[in-house]
């Protein structure tokens, strides 16, 4: 649950602290899950925030130095950074991953790779069968450098707002992909 | 996914997509102290996270199987039987502390235990994990 992003309507009372949280997030499964249920039997996650963008309202408007400018080139490169994160009542610290590259106008831009499909995570040419693709390994979604779906993805994949400062690449909150358009 | 994330319709309506059953095995031998086992509990968390968190499309973690005792090796494949009854195509048995390399786990088809990860690999966990689940997919 915790790298999803659930929108609650109504934050409960008196959040609980981090440890308090990652415990019983644990015990999800460690107890058989009764103690979670009871816990947040009101904001049940459904199956489609698999595929929702991790950042959210508390994430908005905050970028995170990630890559040097001069290293990014036409062939995407992976990227991890941490980001503080609050996931409903939840304050934690995410692992996230882009894909990097600037395209032929020599703009930068970087891709989430959470499936659109079910929420697996692909890979940057990781299937012989379809060189030069993001390939999911979960049921075989295809995508291309810009993002665009091919195959069994609904959607094409979310990218990260971009900016340039300095000599250094900024990354925002996951927004819906405006890359594949700019080709069309 | 974890198992609760799931609710009767959602599950109805995609279960063909998840085809995998993760089963932590804490191993717990009955001795720890209650910080001891909490530890424990929170390193499975951790590794499980590796194994989850690419994979939340495909693989269902299942309740954990706490303890390890006389008679487990037959207990774990008992289960692993079972789930595959219900209709899953592949289980996996993972744990953090335990090594379960010949311990004839043989109904599972993968074993991921970190302590021998550790003792085999050069590789990052994460990579090694990876393969190996991947391998598990394409045989
Ligand atoms: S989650 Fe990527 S293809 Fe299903």
């Amino acid at each position: 649950m915790s790298s999803h992003n659930n929108e609650h309507e109504s934050i409960p009372q008196g959040p609980p602290s981090w440890k308090e949280m990652s415990r019983r997030q644990f015990l999800t499964y460690t107890l058989g899950g009764a103690t979670a249920f009871m816990g947040a039997g009101a904001i049940l996650p459904m199956i489609r925030f698999a595929v929702d963008p991790v950042l959210h309202k508390k994430g908005a408007g905050e970028f995170i130095k990630v890559a040097e400018a001069a290293k990014i080139t036409d062939v995407p490169q992976e990227f991890t950074f941490e980001l503080p994160q609050q996931d409903g009542w939840y304050a934690s610290t995410a692992t996230l991953t882009a894909w990097i590259r600037k395209d032929e106008n020599g703009e930068i831009y970087a891709l989430s790779p959470i499936c659109k499909h079910l929420g697996c995570t692909v890979g940057w040419n990781n299937d012989k069968a379809y060189p030069d693709e993001y390939h999911c390994p979960c049921h075989g979604a295809r995508y291309t450098k810009l993002g665009k779906n091919l195959a069994v993805a609904p959607k094409p994949l979310d990218q990260y707002k971009t900016k340039i400062d300095g000599d250094w690449v900024y990354l925002g909150e996951i927004v819906p992909n405006t890359e594949v358009k700019k080709e069309a | 996914m974890k198992f609760s994330d799931f609710t009767a319709e959602s599950w109805f309506e995609n279960r063909k997509y998840y085809d995998t059953c993760l089963l932590p095995y804490t191993g717990l031998s009955g001795m720890e102290s209650p910080p001891e086992a909490a530890e424990a509990l929170e390193r499975l968390r951790d590794f499980l996270d590796l194994v989850e968190k690419p994979y939340q499309g495909r693989i269902v973690t299942y309740p954990a199987l706490q303890y390890n005792g006389t008679d487990s090796t037959a207990y774990v494949n008992e289960i692993c039987r079972k789930v595959k009854s219900s209709g899953f195509q592949y289980v996996i048995v993972l744990s953090a502390d335990i090594s379960l390399a010949g311990t004839g786990i043989v109904e599972s088809d993968l074993v991921l235990s970190l302590p021998d990860i550790e003792a085999s690999q050069n590789k990052a966990v994460r990579s090694c994990i990876r393969d190996e689940i991947e391998a598990l997919w394409n045989r």
